[in-house]
């Protein structure tokens, strides 16, 4: 469990380990390095005194109660895949450039994830505030809805439509793109007819 | 899971066998991590998803994460929906009757219920969220130019048998230049002309209004430069002192400054009607001038620009390198950028900060009509049209033409900030076209007369109106301003 995929970043025998327990009361090393990108486990430290090496060798394992052993696993293996890179800048997201190779390695590790799974990293990310991984959490889920039917997302999703008939038509009505396929649809429909009135009259 | 019953499909046992399905990510995750989500969807995605389920709606329709789409797409502006719905409007329609063709113009039909749809202003998507409600007004313009019918279009007729040219339009009016010393002003929500501005003793070469409509001021071959009162049309001050005729002008604030065929500029201030400078350089005469309160460019036939201090009245720099007249001008003061359209048959970037050419487009053939600019794409227009990028010394990314393209030389063009141009032609049509792809779009009008009689000479468009000027004193079509709808109402 504790090897990630090939060419995950493992965390050197001289680094200074930080202590984290799971829910199910596992616990964890991670590299201090990676352990900072969580804002969580940062203010931790700044409360706990665990500021430099010698007091985080002698520390107590930290309780996330809120993430359990899977999800902690792969926050592990994400952080230290991560733990080099340039602060995140949640302001200015949009603006954050990745590396190819960095890029390529999360849209692996994202694959890997059952929506159960995604569903409980998603939380853990949030519970440990990691910016990038969240980022990378609600891109992956955008890219799940992107591009489909309001049908396809409620077939997915199993999605009870609760709206009535009426409020439905309106909704559809404001849908300008909705708006311009339904004219062109006329139009070929018009089309269509005019091409076949001939052949019904002779 | 495909045998199951439909009606079955209840919330509880959709908990119950909960680890096959997809979680539903937005419903059921804290609110704010849901909006971290819907920030990378986009406006098409988000629009579909909130008609997905009450719960959906309430989190794509977000304010702040439309909010946030608006600014990417430069929506910031809650104009009030016009309503384009009296007058000349509802009864004196463009039509065959009146030799004009308005392509998929909509039956009356259509339009009586395309107008009690524009009727409601502010729709229901408005109160749920402002700024979804403007995008979405914004998506749904942009579609009336680009493909739905025309909902509405008028013709304005010349009261005289002077044709009436140059439409501006600025603040629910249209201010013309008439060739009859004068210039008429339409009211453009009922259609209805609603002033004449009458004084000038030779052919109006310039005009233009202030930004808050308080003021017209023109310019003639009298000589002379006149402010108007905006509202009442009445004549505020006769500004004389050039030498010769007055050929343009540009109005910042109360500060203009006018051009003249005596090759000077002068500066004035509209209010006092006193003249502040007179900027002394040019050789021959001035053909454009630009002004943005601080800076004036100009440019002239003696195949220079020149920029001004108009503060102290100083010439900072004379913009050298064109090989013949200058006759055309864009000035883009944030970005210290200006071009120049030349006989030389080269339009040039400028940097006047510094004074220095940064780009020379090279054009086919000499007869430019003159040159627009957004962002980086400069469109340019004769026989077809031309868009350029001008980053790194420019280079011609389109040719706009092809089995649609226009028979005869393009006369009128403009270009709007939805990348949408539109362009007349001596064939007597009006076409639409898209400069980001360098493609045809739509027919908008075609006359009758297949423009024999007289083309659409001059042509202004806003966000949500097209103004078509046709006729001139001696051909056979009517003198008119054909007016096309397109705007639409909050959702």
């Amino acid at each position: 469990m504790a090897d990630g995929p090939s060419g995950a970043k493992k965390c050197r025998d001289d680094d200074v380990l930080f202590r984290v327990k799971s829910k199910e009361d596992r616990e964890y090393t991670l590299s201090k390095k990676a352990a900072q990108l969580s804002g969580t486990i940062h203010h931790y430290s700044e409360n706990y005194g665990l500021d430099n090496d010698e007091a985080i060798m002698k520390m107590e394992p930290m309780s996330l109660l809120e993430v359990s052993s899977e999800s902690l696993h792969h926050i592990i293996r994400w952080c230290e895949q991560h733990r080099n890179c340039p602060i995140w800048e949640e302001e200015k997201w949009w603006q954050n450039e990745r590396d190819a190779e960095l890029t390529k390695w999360e849209d692996e590790f994202m694959a890997e994830m059952t929506s159960e799974t995604l569903y409980n990293l998603f939380l853990a990310a949030n519970f440990l505030d990691i910016k990038c991984l969240l980022d990378k959490c609600a891109q992956s889920v955008a890219d799940m809805i992107k591009g489909k039917s309001v049908d396809e997302i409620r077939e997915i999703w199993m999605l009870e439509n609760d709206f009535t008939p009426e409020e439905e038509e309106k909704i559809k009505n404001e849908n300008p793109w909705e708006a311009i396929l339904r004219y062109q649809e006329q139009l070929e429909k018009e089309k269509e007819e005019q091409a076949s009135q001939p052949a019904a009259s002779s | 899971m495909s045998d199951k019953p439909e009606s079955s499909k209840t919330q509880l046992e959709g908990d119950i066998i909960e680890p096959l399905l997809q979680k539903d990510f937005l419903s059921q995750l804290p609110e704010e991590i849901a909006f971290h989500i819907i920030a990378y969807l986009t406006p098409w995605d988000l629009t579909v998803c909130s008609g997905v389920s009450r719960t959906w709606q309430r989190i794509c329709e977000d304010d702040r994460t439309w909010r946030q789409k608006c600014l990417e797409k430069g929506y910031v502006k809650f104009d009030a929906p016009s309503c384009r719905f009296l007058g000349g409007w509802a009864t004196n329609r463009a039509n065959e009757q009146a030799g004009i063709t308005i392509f998929s113009h909509m039956d009356l039909q259509e339009a009586h219920q395309n107008r009690r749809e524009r009727e409601i202003a502010y729709g229901q998507c408005f109160e749920r969220s402002s700024w979804k409600s403007l995008y979405l007004r914004k998506k749904r313009i942009i579609s009336n130019w680009r493909s739905r019918p025309i909902q509405s279009s008028t013709v304005l007729k010349s009261h005289d048998e002077y044709a009436i040219r140059y439409p501006q339009i600025h603040s629910g009016r249209i201010v013309t230049r008439s060739d009859g010393y004068t210039l008429p002003v339409w009211n453009v929500d009922d259609a209805q002309p609603a002033l004449t501005l009458t004084g000038h003793m030779g052919a109006v070469s310039t005009s233009q209004v202030s930004d808050d409509g308080k003021y017209v001021v023109s310019g003639s071959t009298d000589r002379t430069v006149r402010v108007w009162c905006g509202q009442t049309g009445a004549q505020r001050h006769v500004l004389q002192g050039h030498t010769s005729e007055v050929y343009c002008m540009s109005l910042h604030g109360t500060t203009l400054v006018s051009g003249s065929r005596d090759g000077t500029l002068r500066v004035w201030d509209i209010v006092d009607g006193k003249c502040l400078h007179i900027l002394t350089g040019h050789l021959r005469m001035v053909n454009c001038v630009q002004f943005d309160g601080i800076r004036a460019v100009s440019c002239a036939f003696d195949f220079t620009v020149k920029v001004w201090n108009v503060e102290t009245g100083e010439c900072l720099h004379t913009l050298t390198g064109h090989t013949d007249s200058v006759y055309s001008l864009l000035f883009e003061p944030k970005r210290d950028l200006v071009v120049s359209g030349s006989w030389d048959q080269t339009i040039r970037v400028w940097d006047v900060r510094r004074g220095t050419c940064i780009a020379i487009l090279l054009c086919l053939r000499r007869g430019y009509i003159g040159v627009q600019l957004r962002g980086n794409v400069l469109v340019a227009c004769y026989d077809n049209s031309e868009v350029w990028d001008i980053r790194d010394g420019g280079s011609c990314i389109h040719r706009l033409q092809g089995v649609n393209g226009h028979t005869s030389t393009i006369i009128a063009f403009q270009l709007l900030d939805s990348r949408l141009l539109v362009t007349s032609s001596f064939d007597g049509s009006v076409k639409l076209w898209d400069v980001d792809k360098g493609i045809f779009v739509r027919d908008l009008v075609r006359l009758e007369s297949d423009g024999f009689g007289s083309p659409i000479w001059h042509l202004e468009a806003t966000e949500t109106l097209l103004v078509c000027s046709v006729g001139s004193q001696t051909g056979t079509e009517d003198r008119k301003l054909i007016l096309i709808d397109f705007d639409a109402s909050y959702p």
